[in-house]
């Protein structure tokens, strides 16, 4: 295989690890919890945003970008703060779009979010370096390994998987936990849940802040990658884009969330760019978000659970084990 | 969904994938080279992608009329980069992995230039930026060239333009984003190394409802010229808060105080008469006549049935230059007698560079008998003389214009000479 075929896959690994572990974030709020966050870019922006202010050192005032702040962290600190950022900021947002709102009107706050997120990054030029946004993020580690730009790449894909299997482990813990049950029956039927002793506000919370710190975590990984971080790189669709994946892959399961990331921004966004040119200048890339809304639709009318449903949890009749289960613990069955 | 649906849509993906790769790479041909319109094609600046297209496309086609290079077609491939840096990437990287012969790129554009620029220049494709990025002044890859002006150099127009005016003393009303901040710091040094004399400097927050702090502090400085760069309605309340306070003052602003919203915004409040009066602005001097633009003009407007609505782009400084350098591409390929992109690359300044004894051309078809009659030349674009610095940059000339009659009047120019002459 050409260095440069090498060069494209490799890219397109680290894109699809990044997806995976954003689907994962956006999976434990909307597929476990049933939180509609429209705003879900923002939190992997931010995450971007604090990974690339605080390895890119401090602006002088000839620099050619100015922004907030600015250190020389070293790989991987930049990466952890950017989680955390994106669970603090997802706290502030949750304190105030969550505690009371439901469903339409919590997803319009969260749309709001997202485009007021935009518009200071946009005109407050000082806090992100404005539209033009920010540029010549150093890689990790490059100054200590010494390698080829193409043996770079291959590491930061190793180095991403790493990250994916982290990630996975964290809500491979929350999901598969009582606790996941707690956030699943919250999403079945809010007041169910709460009767049940549940705190549903806290539970939302903990979704919210966790899935936000998980997208921040993907933001850096991308940012340190590519380098560059501007506004166009959330635009309020992108979080669509993961919204689709979900509804495509099968949201509340993790595989589904994989699946989705798999086939929707990695092999149908980059397949489209494949696709032999027709039409004026520009016609292909136009219906592409057509077509990802085409496909979210498509999706939603014939298979609303999507190619790898969630599991339904089944729980024993009473009749059939009445003794072994009187008043103890139910056992989940496979279906 | 069962086991066979997944397999059905993973199998669809992978077919769309190869079939669309194996279409796009016969389509290119195995003797054909390969253009990369390398810009956004969508997303907010996806007015980038048709501009340069509509300047590749007759390119291409008019040197495939002449016989083409060294027996190859060219031809223009899309490749969106959605103005966005993390698009782009794998963009870049996806177009030097899959598009066959590619020998050159058009852009990248400023929304994604510093995450793809060091892409492209390692796998050593030929770029014609249409990035103004300040950072690529002194850059020192060399695959990177750059017709257009950078954003900063339109400082040094300004001055030098005031300067012949005769002013000395003068006022810089800059808006506080980034864009038109970029335009300071060599506004600053030009005039200063002019004998000129920058009585204030005002970075002032856009869209505000009234200035008269700043006016009246423009006022005591006793400016006689304004250098400016602002958005339409900050422009308008401005200007015409100083007309009540004090009376105007000659202003000269940049390309933006030349565009539609902007003039209409201030003639709004100045009123047309004050507006041709005090008013001028710089642009890149691109003007539609010459022999080369005519032979631009006419490959564009023939090229109906791939560029639609040609006619708009006629008079587009950028159309032309990208143009130009599809031409610039062709011609260095002939000089070199090679398609290899490395090869070619050194003779990219060759054929545009100004010499003695060089034999001046103005397309591709009269610069291609030139060569095989074993001449040196000179290719002067549709945009004007291409003169490449040590870093790869073309400055270019600017025009002075005014608004008058509701039309732009041009006022005068700044060469490409002067302008580099100023700015070592």
């Amino acid at each position: 295989m050409s260095s440069a075929w090498q060069f494209y896959i490799s890219s397109v690994l680290i894109y699809l690890g990044v997806d995976i572990m954003a689907c994962w974030g956006l999976n434990l709020q909307f597929g476990y919890a049933g939180l509609v966050n429209f705003s879900f870019i923002v939190f992997q922006a931010a995450g971007a945003y604090t990974a690339a202010v605080l390895t890119l050192g401090r602006p002088g005032p000839a620099s050619i970008q100015q922004y907030l702040g600015g250190a020389h962290w070293p790989f991987p600190l930049p990466v952890l703060a950017a989680g955390a950022v994106g669970a603090l900021l997802a706290a502030g947002v949750g304190a105030i779009g969550l505690r009371r709102l439901r469903s339409d009107y919590e997803a319009m706050v969260m749309l709001v979010v997202s485009l007021i997120a935009t518009s200071i990054a946009t005109n407050q030029t000082n806090l992100v370096n404005g539209a033009n946004g920010l540029d010549l993020v150093p890689k990790p580690l490059a100054g200590v390994l010494h390698v080829s730009a193409l043996s770079y790449q291959w590491f930061y894909v190793a180095m991403t998987a790493v990250v994916c299997v982290l990630v996975f482990l964290l809500v491979t813990l929350i999901t598969g936990s009582p606790l996941g049950r707690s956030l699943r029956a919250m999403r079945e039927n809010e007041r169910a849940a709460a009767a049940l002793g549940r705190n549903v506000t806290g539970l939302r919370m903990l979704a919210f802040v966790v899935g936000g710190g998980i997208a921040g975590i993907s933001g850096a990984i991308l940012v340190m990658f590519i380098s560059a971080w501007s506004p166009g790189s959330w635009l309020y669709p992108e979080t669509f884009v993961f919204f689709t994946a979900l509804i495509v892959g099968g949201s509340g399961n993790n595989m589904g969330a994989v699946v989705g990331a798999v086939l929707v921004p990695v092999a149908f966004l980059e397949a489209t760019r494949f696709l032999p040119q027709f039409g004026p200048p520009g016609f292909i890339d136009a219906v592409q978000w057509i077509a990802i809304g085409l496909l979210a639709l498509v999706f939603l009318w014939f298979w609303p659970r999507g190619v790898v449903p969630e599991r339904r949890r089944r729980f024993p009749r009473a009749r059939s084990q009445p003794a072994a289960t009187g008043g103890g613990r139910l056992e989940q069955n496979s279906p | 969904m069962n086991r066979t649906c997944i397999s059905l849509i993973l199998l669809g993906s992978l077919v769309v994938a190869s079939g669309a790769t194996a279409i796009q790479a016969s389509a290119s041909g195995s003797g054909t080279l390969t253009i990369g319109e390398f810009t956004p094609f969508s997303g907010p600046d996806g007015s980038f992608g048709p501009e340069l297209a509509a300047g590749c496309i007759p390119a291409t086609q008019l040197i495939n009329s002449e016989g083409g290079v060294l027996g190859h077609h060219l031809n223009c491939v899309e490749e969106d980069t959605r103005g966005d840096p993390a698009d782009a990437v794998p963009a870049a990287n996806k177009m030097i992995a899959s598009v066959s012969n590619l020998i050159g790129a058009l852009g990248p554009s400023s929304d994604e230039a510093l995450a793809t620029v060091p892409i492209l220049n390692q796998a050593k494709v030929p770029m014609f930026v249409e990035t103004g990025q300040a950072a690529f002044d002194h850059t020192s890859d060399k695959y990177f060239w750059r017709i257009t002006p950078a954003d900063d150099v339109k400082g040094y127009a300004l001055a030098l333009w005031a300067h012949r005016a005769g002013y000395t003393r003068a006022a810089a009303v800059f808006g506080s984003d980034v864009g038109s901040q970029s335009d300071v710091p060599t506004l600053l040094t030009a005039w200063k190394r002019l004998g000129g004399k920058m009585v204030v400097n005002q970075r002032i927050a856009l869209d505000s409802s009234s200035y008269e702090t700043e006016v009246e502090q423009l006022v005591q400085a006793r400016p006689q010229v304004i250098f400016t760069e602002v958005d339409p309605q900050t422009g308008a309340t401005y200007f015409s808060e100083l007309q009540q306070l004090h009376g105007l003052i000659p202003v000269i602003g940049t390309e933006v105080s030349l565009e539609g919203p902007w003039l209409r915004a201030v003639t709004g409040a100045l009123g047309a008469g004050p507006t041709a009066k005090y008013i001028e602005g710089m642009q890149p001097y691109a003007p539609p006549s010459g022999p080369a633009w005519k032979v631009f003009n006419k490959a564009l407007l023939k090229a109906r049935a791939s560029v639609p609505s040609p006619g708009q782009w006629s008079a587009d400084p950028y159309t032309m230059t990208f143009y130009d350098a599809v031409n610039v591409i062709g011609l260095a390929i002939l000089e070199a007698h090679s398609t290899s992109r490395s090869a070619y690359n050194q003779d990219v300044a060759k054929i545009t560079a100004p010499g003695a004894g060089k034999t001046v051309v103005y397309s591709f078809a009269a610069g291609k008998a030139a060569l095989a009659a074993g001449k040196k030349i000179q290719y002067i674009g549709a945009g004007g003389p291409i003169v490449f610095n040590r870093w790869h940059n073309s400055t270019g000339a600017f025009e002075a214009a005014k608004y008058v009659h509701h039309r732009l009047v041009l006022v005068g120019s700044v060469s490409a000479q002067q302008i580099a002459k100023l700015s070592h």
